[in-house]
């Protein structure tokens, strides 16, 4: 208003002064015209209402009476004078001025009324707030800048359009039921979505108010509109944060709690109570002191207070804590003291149950102390070494066993003592780097030096560990076998004195053969003599006759040497040596000697002997009796059979053992056969089925063969009797360490 | 074991004159040196490696004695003195053996054998039951020298 006053005086001189010249020139034209006052006075009036379209109301009032004064002395008789003569002239006049005032005071009024509403929309415009305004009928009737520019419609599109068509309040219920309370309270306040004209969705928060003519019916509603999206977002976020945050505060399984400085519990989280048995209304208020075993009470205090000493610090500690029932439990605190927003210091405690993670630390501890009293009393030495075989550490046992202090050998490598690999052979070694390799269990023999020099035997089972943290590592547990070695020693002497007794038995079984073999080169040679002699005593000089008799003598002589000397070598006790054999030649050497026996039972012996049997490693003598005992069991199975049909045949042919060649000699007799269950029992110690057997051939056979790398078993023969069968490897391998000496 | 076809391992010898006597033994050495004693004993001698040799010569029915082992494969000692007693072949038989049984030796004399002679048989032995067996059949051709 104050605007309007400051502009009033001159616009109303202004205006003044115009109206003063409109009058005196419609004054002129009117006189010279020669009008009445009546008609004057009309001409007046719409000069003075055209001029009140554009004037204030005082001076067009002061050119009313101006125009009052310029009827009465130009207009009305008598003329130039202010008298009015006649009576109706005087109603004219006034009815000129009451109408002039009257119509000017109306226009004026009108029309500041318009420049009002004007000023009144322009700050509307002004204001950054949507404002729209509608009829009852939701036609809208304005549409301010604010809401140009929150809808993006102007309002020339709006105006005198229906607020639904710009999807503003379709009669949902929710909006019926805001109609109603605007009417009946003449406000309302709602937050909406609305659309835009691009199509974005705002959150807007509407306040209506109702305008209400004199009479009091509703004629308009008046809407602010304010774009609460981001804000209503901010609050969504930092109410869902708030929830979050709650959430994790109340449902974490973690215990958390705030205490003040005193260390009385200000707030606790339910998982936090309930863990120590208490709800949080009880643990509230409550010394924190209280849920520690008393023990650790005082370093609970203390560490509170480090964290008052040191605010905005992180501090850790492990303590125990009593439950409400008395049972214990083992919890991790990290603690922080801090200011809050009121300016407060409380100490914020995150707890973490750790009773588990304790007893498997205890447990671990006394498992690792159990495995270390176990390593140090074992009766292996142990090692471990890293990828390059340094020692990384070694037990009691490793120790004493090579005469090393533990410090000593800890950084030595394996290979300062270890003699060398001697396992059988190069493809043995080869498998054992591999199954090494492949982090398997791999077993070998070699010799351990003491610190002395000495050497001893061991066994050692390796393997290969990859360490958490990628390192390779190895764990050697080695056992002095100096003991083994030595029995195995001892059993292998027994053993070969005990085939020595069999060998001998089983020669005693073709003795009498022997005999009688011998008996015949003997006697040959006593007929040769006694010819010569008898011829020479004659004096019958037969030269040729005499050289060849005695040339026979010497060629018996010869083969009784032999004889004896196949015996005297399978009779001896010498010790088992491995050398390259011809089974063809072991097969004619039994033959030799079973050939005298055979004859005698009318045993007829056939070979069928493959010409390309390979040569195999073997003890000659061990494998003649195996041989040999094959022959006289098979000879004596034929006891109770036709004479006529006791054949035996002595098959050698070409196998395969493990993918590797081999020699299997087959033994077949026409004899009594086998009964099933005999087949295996026939091996065992002191089984017999002779009246004077020992019941060991077969049991010594085997082992000779088992030693031997081969094996022997029986089967029965698909037409009569029974095959015994033996395998033998042939030597095709490196006959490196093949032997079975001590290794020592 | 079987011997190579029938071969007249024997030679004249120096007196014509003297007994045709037969060896059957399966072993060489046995065979040839038994042979060569009988012909510096001054007979004659023929040898055969098996019963079958024998029989297949034909000396069977022209020889005055027959030295025979016992124990022999396919056809034995005894099976041969059977087949020469079937053909009725009465030539007086000398066992002589390494190893026969008290069985054998029984069946033997029964079935008619001059003499069952155990080696080693000793040049004197041998030589008695040989004269002992010629003079017994009556077939002894021709004195000999100090007899």
């Amino acid at each position: 208003m104050s605007v309007l006053q400051a502009r009033a005086l001159p616009r109303a001189i202004g205006s003044f002064w115009l109206g003063l010249c409109a009058l005196a020139l419609v004054t002129l034209l009117c006189f010279q015209l020669g009008f009445d006052a009546t008609a004057t006075a009309f001409v007046y009036l719409v000069v003075i209402v055209a001029l009140s379209l554009v004037g204030s109301f005082i001076p067009l009032a002061a050119l009313s009476v101006l125009g009052v004064a310029s009827l009465s002395y130009f207009f009305a008789p008598p003329r130039f004078s202010f008298m009015v003569g006649n009576r109706q002239d005087v109603v004219v006049l006034g009815a000129f001025l009451i109408a002039a005032l009257v119509t000017t005071r109306l226009v004026n009024r009108s029309t500041r009324a318009a420049r009002l509403s004007e000023e009144r929309a322009r700050l509307l415009d002004l204001t950054h707030d949507a404002v729209i305004i509608r009829d009852m009928q939701s036609r809208i009737v304005y549409w301010n800048r604010g809401a140009e520019r929150l809808y993006g419609w102007s309002a020339t599109e709006t105006l005198g359009r229906f607020m639904h068509e710009f999807r503003m309040g379709p009669e949902s219920a929710a909006d019926r039921e805001a109609k109603a309370q605007l009417l009946q309270t003449g406000s309302l306040q709602r937050e909406l979505w609305h659309t835009t004209r691009d199509g974005k969705r705002l959150m807007v928060e509407v306040s209506g108010a109702l305008e209400r003519d004199e009479s009091g019916r509703p004629v308009a509603v008046l809407l602010t509109l304010n774009d609460i999206t981001e804000r209503k977002r901010a609050e969504d976020a930092l109410r869902k944060s708030e929830e979050r945050w709650r959430a994790v505060f109340e449902h974490n399984p973690t215990m958390y709690f705030m205490l003040d400085p005193a260390g009385t519990v200000i707030s606790v989280n339910p998982f936090g109570a309930e863990q120590l048995g208490y709800t949080v209304e009880e643990l509230v208020g409550r010394s924190v002191l209280d849920v520690f075993i008393e023990s650790h009470r005082e370093a609970a205090r203390r560490h509170v207070a480090d964290c008052l000493a040191h605010p905005g610090q992180a501090l850790s500690w492990e303590l125990r804590k009593l439950r409400r029932d008395g049972t214990m439990l083992w919890v991790r605190e990290t603690a922080r003291a801090m200011r809050t927003a009121d300016d407060e210091v409380v100490v914020l405690v995150v707890c973490e149950d750790i009773t588990q993670r304790k007893r498997a630390e205890d447990e671990l501890r006394a498992s690792e102390t159990r495995f270390r009293t176990l390593v140090d009393h074992a009766s292996d030495a142990f090692f471990m070494h890293d990828e390059r075989g340094t020692l990384i550490d070694v037990n009691r046992q490793a120790c004493e066993g090579l005469g090393y202090t533990r410090d000593e050998l800890v950084g030595m490598s394996r290979a300062d003592f270890i003699s060398r690999l001697t396992t059988t052979d190069d493809e043995d070694a080869k498998g054992i780097r591999e199954r090494y390799a492949t982090s398997d269990i791999a077993t070998l023999e070699s010799r351990h030096r003491r610190k002395d020099g000495t050497l001893f035997p061991v066994e050692a089972r390796m393997r290969q560990f990859r360490s958490e943290d990628g390192h390779q590592f190895g764990i050697a547990l080695v056992r002095d076998i100096t003991d083994r070695k030595q029995a195995e020693q001892s059993l292998r002497e027994a053993q070969a004195a005990l085939a020595h007794v069999t060998r001998v038995t089983t020669l005693g079984e073709v003795t009498a053969s022997f005999a009688h073999e011998l008996n015949q080169p003997l006697a040959a040679i006593a007929n040769n003599a006694n010819a010569c002699h008898a011829l020479l005593a004659e004096g019958i000089w037969e030269a040729d006759e005499l050289r060849e008799a005695l040339a026979d003598i010497v060629s018996d002589a010869e083969r009784a040497s032999a004889i004896i000397e196949r015996v005297r070598a399978l009779a001896k006790r010498s010790a088992p040596e491995r050398t390259e054999l011809r089974l063809g030649e072991v097969v004619r050497d039994v033959l030799a000697l079973a050939a005298a026996e055979s004859a005698a039972r009318q045993v007829t012996i056939r070979t069928d002997l493959a010409a390309d049997l390979p040569v195999v490693m073997g003890d000659r003598v061990q494998l003649q009796q195996v041989l040999l005992n094959l022959v006289v069991n098979a000879m004596d199975a034929m006891a109770g059979v036709d004479e006529s049909e006791r054949r035996l045949e002595i098959r050698g042919q070409l196998d395969m053992q493990d993918g590797r060649p081999a020699v299997t000699i087959r033994v077949e007799d026409c004899g009594i056969g086998l009964k099933a269950e005999e087949a295996d029992r026939l091996f065992e110690p002191f089984y017999t089925t002779k009246p004077h057997g020992m019941g060991l051939g077969l049991a010594i056979s085997r082992s000779i063969l088992e030693a031997h790398g081969g094996r022997l078993w029986a089967e029965s023969n698909p037409g009569r009797g029974a095959v015994f069968s033996f395998l033998l490897p042939a030597r095709g391998r490196s006959p490196l360490d093949a032997g079975p000496g001590p290794d020592r | 074991m079987s011997q190579a076809g029938p071969k007249n391992e024997g030679r004249e010898m120096a007196e014509p004159h003297g007994a045709l006597v037969a060896v059957v033994d399966d072993d060489t050495s046995v065979r040839l040196s038994t042979c060569r004693l009988i012909r510096s004993f001054g007979h004659r001698c023929e040898s055969f490696g098996s019963g079958e040799e024998f029989f297949a010569s034909g000396f069977a029915e022209q020889i005055a004695c027959l030295v025979l082992d016992v124990r022999m494969p396919d056809m034995d000692g005894l099976e041969v003195q059977r087949r020469l007693f079937e053909r009725g072949a009465r030539i007086p038989i000398l066992f002589v053996t390494g190893r026969a049984s008290e069985q054998e030796e029984a069946r033997a004399r029964a079935a008619g054998a001059a003499a069952f002679l155990r080696k080693p048989v000793s040049q004197v032995s041998l030589r008695e039951a040989l004269d002992h067996a010629l003079s017994a059949s009556g077939r002894v051709q021709g004195d000999r020298d100090g007899e």
